[in-house]
């Protein structure tokens, strides 16, 4: 925007890993990032792949003067973030909603894949932030790349911006359901991601004790395939955690298959085509101090799989997940400890399972964010508690941009 | 420390604090480490990658769910002493005669 920002010094990356990561502290702190060498020994599929360029165009979208520059093969990439204008008028968005189209080469993705590093970004933007995600590559279930499903995001990720100060007018929409395509086929979900809290800088976290869980809720979803395949996942889940929680409740949700319209050739004008079908099974365990732990399963696209076996290890991954114990599971831990060290000039503190700390993605995480000028993270074990206590100072800048303009 | 020739006792969180911001480790090194299988692992690998070459870590992808095997899952799931370990983890008044019927709040 302003010449003083726009030569920085670049932060280098390398390898295509934590692609959205990068790109979100990048969005947030306002410094240029550089990621080189992006799946460059790969002799099939070298360079930025089809999703993370769709996630480059909605970071395009949402911001204002941002500029990516990719080499010609995509190994490289060079990124310098502007501000989060949200869904401005006039800036892509029209009526106040930006229209995000995923393409049928993005498909092998969930639409979590960019909603959850969306959702990050949000609560800094300078304007609301309304999205619809839709088109041929928008897959609302869960992925066999390991994708969570779009219930399990709104049931268990957005819950959690609620400890950040952030939580009216969250709300994420699931318009049309779609499971994950087999390969060349087409998905044609429909998403929409309305987030309009946006605050200054998100408070600051305390939050030691994971507590018991309480209960366990969660959304069976059967797309263009008969209901009874819900009634016979939730029945095998049940089976499998009635053992530890009475509190149980499972919603089914049926629909029909998605449809898109038609571009083949000799199809006449106007005719649909139908999405791709499947069922699956999203649970959220609730913690008695409102800490979410989730397991998403789904059939896979080839299908084959009954689903009794579906519902049986969505439970018993959510058994896993709750074992790992700590505030925070995997899939939210990254969500937290950004918020954590996107907020004031204070320790927040914040009780992990050993595991979840463990793990490469969050040693990759604590990593980046002391790339981009963050502090390192404090680690102290409280053993009676069995969980590690990790201690996180914000910087105190919210977003950059927006206290620019 | 001596006594331990110099190898680091698994599961300390001082050690994962030390390593964390190591770069010359990797980030999968470090989670190796940190639980302690160093030396026996790698001779396994080894020979699984002189058979089947393994999976190439440069092409993996990110993931939210990691991958399990349901059936060693199953197995440990069914482990009463496990189950009466992960008790402790749920609320209490764990009463069977409640019923299938949750009630919904």
């Amino acid at each position: 925007m302003t010449d003083s920002t726009t030569r920085q010094q670049l932060l280098r990356f390398e390898g295509h890993r934590h692609l959205t990561t990068r790109l979100i502290l990048s969005t947030l702190t306002g410094r240029p990032i550089r990621i080189s060498q992006i799946r460059s020994s790969s002799t099939t599929t070298p360079g930025l792949q089809p999703h993370e360029v769709s996630f480059l165009r909605l970071l395009d979208s949402v911001t204002n003067g941002s500029q990516i520059e990719f080499s010609m093969t995509g190994t490289t990439l060079v990124y310098r973030p502007g501000l989060i204008t949200g869904s401005a008028e006039g800036l892509g968005a029209a009526g106040g909603v930006i229209r995000h189209e995923i393409h049928k080469e993005c498909a092998g993705r969930g639409v979590s894949w960019w909603l959850i590093p969306l959702c990050l970004l949000a609560p800094f933007s300078k304007s609301k932030m309304n999205v619809i995600f839709h088109g041929e590559g928008c897959v609302t279930g869960a992925t066999p790349s390991g994708d969570v499903s779009v219930d399990t995001v709104r049931t268990a990720l957005l819950p959690l911006y609620k400890n950040f100060g952030i939580e009216r007018d969250i709300e994420l929409r699931i318009l049309k359901r779609s499971c994950a395509p087999g390969s060349g086929k087409s998905a044609g979900g429909e998403v929409q991601l309305v987030f309009n809290h946006q605050v200054r800088l998100p408070k600051t976290l305390h939050l030691l004790n994971p507590g018991r869980v309480k209960r366990i809720r969660g959304v069976a979803y059967a797309v263009g395939v008969s209901g009874g395949n819900n009634a016979r996942m939730i029945e095998a889940a049940r089976g499998v955690l009635n053992k530890f929680v009475p509190d149980t409740y499972v919603f089914s949700d049926v629909s029909s298959a998605p449809l898109m319209p038609s571009y083949e050739k000799g199809a006449p004008a106007g005719a649909k085509k139908k999405g791709a079908v499947g069922f699956g099974l999203s649970l959220v365990a609730e913690s008695s101090t409102n800490c979410f732990y989730s397991a998403d399963m789904a059939s896979p696209p080839s299908g084959g799989v009954p689903p009794e076996e579906i519902g049986k290890q969505a439970a018993l991954q959510l058994l896993e997940v709750i074992e790992k114990g700590g505030c925070a599971e995997p899939i939210s831990a990254e969500t937290m400890l950004v918020l954590m060290a996107m907020g004031s000039e204070d320790v927040g503190r914040l009780g992990m399972g050993r595991d979840v700390i463990a793990n490469e993605e969050v040693i990759q995480l604590g990593r980046d964010l002391r790339e981009f000028g963050g502090a390192g993270w404090g680690l102290v074990d409280i053993e009676e508690k069995g969980i590690v206590k990790v201690s996180v100072v914000g910087r105190g800048v919210g977003n950059v941009g927006r206290k620019m303009a | 420390a001596k006594r331990m020739h110099g190898r680091d006792k698994p599961f300390r969180i001082a050690t994962l604090s030390r390593l964390m911001y190591d770069m010359s480790i990797t980030p999968a090194d470090v989670v190796k480490r940190f639980n302690g299988v160093k030396e026996v692992e790698e001779e396994e690998d080894e020979d699984a990658e002189f058979f089947n070459k393994g999976v190439d870590p440069t092409t993996l992808e990110d993931r939210y769910i990691p991958t399990y095997d349901y059936t060693a899952l199953e197995d440990k799931w069914e482990d009463d002493e496990v189950i009466e370990s992960m008790k402790s983890r749920f609320i209490g008044g764990h009463t069977a005669d409640q019923g299938d019927d949750a009630d919904g709040d």
